[in-house]
């Protein structure tokens, strides 16, 4: 009976353990996997994100560079970010506002030269690598050398040329038995 | 003048206030004295074990991550495990400890969950809320965790997805902490309230020889006399259980109050284990590389926070599985719901359905 006086003069003056919602706004956690938000003048098209996306929210079509996002398919599991080559998708702290009817999220993605250069190289290289299926050199030691010299960033462009540089072994073996 | 026995069919569920998730009772009542009744379940059916053969392995763990909203966590740690033992990838120590904790948190919303919504079962709305309340502490740790309330996606083939950092650590021990202290007041409402005793003592009984022959598993058949708790008899590749301490809490009788006796006992125990893991946190990479795609079978055994969830997945050297067989613990613990309902009051069946603390998406799958 004391402990329930007690607690009854405690809960008067205690704080609602609730919050008054639109008043008084939970501060976002940082890390908290909320909107989703493609910076589409970073990205490369390399459909990374559609592959790894386990729920088929994320659409690319190559040749308008229409970039779809589907917020009731998205599950927020954050597998995109992860997988995106060039960090340019980002699940912001912050809640979606409501839907009234199903809307999806376009964006249409600028390309610069150089990027278009480098994804006109990589359609070469998929197109080639589906014809060998053995490594072999698809570009020359020089060609090799001089693209290694133009970007400044080497580990760049191992990661986005891939199987350019796979095998310089393969390379320079068959280099001699030419 | 001889009363009349005339039996009268009450449908409880598939949709009812009183129920979580759809699960439909037929039951036969005498007066208020239930004398037959069938379960039917499949009312979530997703086909999520078809659609694990559509994925390709790595994408899985989110989609067995949502086969259940509360033990995500133990789904997904299951199928990588699984998966790990087929592909004989080395998980890291650190890895397995934040495993550890983030499983031993979800053990702690959701025993706080069922605890609330068996107070709720029986009218209890006061217990219930501050059950919850407190609650929210585990949920709140979770974001910062990993990012979400719910579907934390912590897991990935060869380790986790994110590191704990010392910041991280710290607020885990401080919410444990505030936790121990606010649920020391519930725990006391729970094993010693003359309400909650009433309407929980010698109710929904199951005999540690039924339930041996219904084969439960997790609290229920630990209430029931059942040592059984993965944790401790589990193979050493889970987790990171073989470092820590702890003893699997047993009680006697097999009613209600019994379970909730052993689930209250888990939340202490959980705290515990958190904080020995924590303990034993070192520096060191979080995940291991995975090359390949996985051939041959493997199973997994996880203590889920309702009991041992197993899984099964058959690999044929592609990035699709070919079969992956999930077998929850609802799923073991329903049909042993007939042999407590039968013989009970009406009133009583509420609260018994809570207490085996039936997961009815992890069920149908």
């Amino acid at each position: 009976m004391v402990e329930m006086i007690k607690n009854v003069f405690k809960n008067l003056f205690k704080k609602p353990a609730t919050l008054r919602y639109p008043y008084e706004k939970r501060p976002p956690t940082p890390g908290y996997r909320g909107r989703f938000e493609l910076i589409p003048t970073e990205c490369i098209m390399c459909t990374m994100c559609e592959k790894s996306c386990p729920a088929d929210a994320i659409k690319i079509d190559k040749e308008t560079k229409r970039y779809e996002y589907d917020p009731l398919k998205c599950i927020g599991c954050g597998y995109c970010v992860e997988r995106c080559p060039k960090d340019c998708i980002e699940l912001k702290p912050e809640y979606t506002s409501p839907m009234t009817s199903h809307q999806k999220q376009e964006w249409t993605i600028t390309l610069t030269p150089h990027k278009e250069a480098v994804l006109s190289l990589k359609e070469y290289k998929d197109q080639e690598y589906a014809r060998r299926t053995k490594c072999t050199p698809l570009v020359s030691a020089e060609v090799q050398k001089s693209l290694l010299e133009r970007f400044s960033d080497r580990q760049k462009l191992i990661a986005s040329l891939g199987s350019f540089i796979r095998c310089p072994e393969d390379m320079i073996k068959e280099e001699d038995e030419e | 003048m001889a009363a009349s026995t005339r039996v009268s069919v009450v449908p409880l569920g598939a949709q009812h206030p009183v129920l979580p998730e759809p699960v439909a009772l037929k039951l036969s009542l005498e007066e208020e004295k239930v004398v037959d009744v069938s379960i039917t379940v499949g009312y979530c059916h997703r086909g999520i074990e078809k659609a694990a053969e559509m994925n390709d392995f790595k994408q899985n763990v989110f989609l067995c991550g949502r086969v259940c909203g509360i033990c995500s966590h133990h789904h997904t740690t299951s199928y990588s495990d699984a998966i790990e033992t087929m592909m004989k990838i080395e998980v890291p120590e650190r890895a397995k400890l934040i495993r550890t904790i983030v499983a031993e948190l979800e053990r702690l919303h959701s025993h706080t969950l069922i605890l609330g919504l068996t107070a709720d079962a029986m009218g209890y709305e006061n217990l219930f809320m501050q059950t919850w309340r407190d609650r929210e502490i585990v949920m709140d740790l979770f974001e910062i965790i990993s990012g979400n309330r719910v579907h934390y996606d912590i897991n990935q083939i060869g380790g986790v997805r994110r590191d704990i950092g010392y910041d991280v650590v710290k607020k885990i021990e401080k919410g444990m902490d505030l936790l121990e202290e606010r649920f020391n007041i519930l725990a006391k409402s729970y094993l010693d309230d003359p309400t909650f005793k009433k309407r929980t003592k010698g109710v929904g009984v199951l005999s540690s020889a039924e339930a041996h022959t219904y084969g439960v598993v997790g609290p229920v058949a630990r209430g029931s006399d059942i040592p059984e708790d993965v944790r401790a008899s589990g193979d050493e590749n889970y987790a990171a259980y073989k470092d820590l301490h702890f003893t699997p809490q047993v009680e006697e009788d097999g009613d209600i109050y019994s379970r909730t006796k052993v689930r209250v006992r888990e939340v202490f125990q959980s705290i515990d284990l958190i904080r020995q893991a924590i303990g034993y946190l070192r520096d060191g990479p979080i995940a291991a590389r995975v090359q390949g795609n996985p051939n041959g079978e493997a199973i997994a055994r996880v203590e889920a926070p309702r009991g041992e969830l197993f899984y099964y997945a058959k690999g044929n050297n592609t990035k699709n599985l070919e079969r992956v067989k999930i077998r929850t613990p609802s799923f073991v613990n329903i049909p042993a719901l007939k042999y407590m309902i039968i013989g009970e009051e009406f009133s009583a069946v509420p609260v018994i359905i809570a207490s085996i603390d039936p997961c009815l998406s992890c069920t149908d799958r």
